[in-house]
């Protein structure tokens, strides 16, 4: 891997992670999803720094050139995540339609008695 | 509902019908001065409804939030209801009642967290998840300079200012890195040695897997990022 682009990793990686955690500062993330993009700078860095970690995953599972090993550490990366994001979505929709349905049935269920209190009270 | 105390007890449950009950009553008998609440946390199971027929105080939450949810939510109405400190209690019944008398004194003495601990006076045994725990302390000894025998037990007494905390903070959960990052901003924080049953019914959401997950989860947290809050 070329000089420049292990300083792009290296100064991009720490700029990366620098953002997640001025988001937690501000409260704008939850800590337990900020966990993965730390992990995940974090061996970005490592990649810049120790340019022998990639060669040699690269030459594992015989990929040439090192650098393509990182495009394709960081896509595979990207698409676990992007994964486990859409299921997550999925699972705060259904819990969004439970809450929404809840409520309009409490809503319903209210009404309804209150209705029956008031027709009583005309019977009377 | 009438307060009888300043503390109290938070149980969150989560698909607990098989101990619910004796837990609930267990603690009604051995500390009937506390006021308690049970948090169901979206259970799929009779949980809810067991507490309604005996007539338990009762949070019951329509969706399932995990246990950080549901312990906010205890916070909340401590928090609203103005009680001065909560007690955070298991309902798997690994908790044991005669133990939160000696909490809450602690408590008193003007402390802001007083820790259940199991490992007080007593050594720890040598097993894979106590090597979790003594490697959680570690981290938080290494940042905060305080050793916390304890920091995964789920017993603990918070003071009402540190409530406030979890009330109106984001990334404030129940586990030992917020522990962690309270120490660190000048919550005084103690430990009394208690001992937990095992769990009688049902099953731990705990398996290796998720344990060592919890584990690296929790020294990242406390490591690297607790550094860098406010």
């Amino acid at each position: 891997m070329s000089v420049v682009l292990r300083i792009i990793l290296i100064l991009g990686s720490v700029a990366f992670a620098g953002y997640v955690l001025g988001k937690i500062r501000h409260s704008k993330m939850r800590i337990e999803d900020s966990i993965f993009w730390i992990l995940f700078s974090l061996i970005i860095f490592c990649f810049g720094l120790f340019p022998g970690l990639p060669t040699l995953c690269a030459e594992l599972i015989g990929i040439q050139s090192p650098v393509n090993f990182v495009y394709l550490f960081i896509l595979l990366l990207i698409i676990v995540k992007c994964l486990g994001l859409s299921l997550k979505l999925s699972k705060t929709e259904a819990t969004l339609f439970r809450l929404v349905q809840k409520e309009a049935i409490d809503e319903a269920v209210k009404e309804q008695e209150k209705m029956g209190k008031e027709h009583k009270e005309d019977d009377i | 509902m009438s307060k009888k105390s300043n503390v109290l007890i938070i149980i969150p449950a989560y698909n607990e019908e098989e101990n619910i009950v004796r837990v609930v009553r267990g603690l009604e008998e051995t500390c009937p001065d506390y006021d308690y609440v049970v948090v169901n946390d979206g259970s799929s199971d009779h949980t809810a409804q067991l507490c309604r027929e005996n007539g338990f105080s009762l949070l019951d939450l329509p969706v399932n939030l995990g246990l950080t949810g549901a312990i906010q939510a205890g916070f909340l109405y401590a928090y609203q209801q103005g009680y001065d400190a909560a007690l955070q209690f298991d309902a798997d019944g690994q908790h044991l009642a005669q133990y939160v008398d000696s909490l809450v004194q602690e408590l008193d003495k003007g402390l802001d967290v007083v820790i259940g601990s199991r490992f007080v006076t007593q050594k720890k045994n040598k097993s894979l998840r106590m090597l979790g725990s003594s490697i959680i302390s570690a981290c938080i000894f290494l940042v905060s300079r305080v050793r916390i025998k304890d920091p995964t037990s789920g017993m603990r007494v918070f003071s009402r200012a540190t409530i406030e905390k979890f009330v109106h903070n984001f990334n404030f959960g129940p586990e030992p890195d917020t522990i962690s990052y309270l120490i660190k901003t000048g919550a005084r924080v103690s430990e009394v040695q208690v001992e937990m049953a095992e769990r009688i019914a049902g099953e731990s959401y705990l398996n290796p897997w998720k344990s060592m997950g919890y584990m690296l989860r929790m020294a990242i947290s406390i490591i690297f990022i607790q550094a860098f809050r406010k």
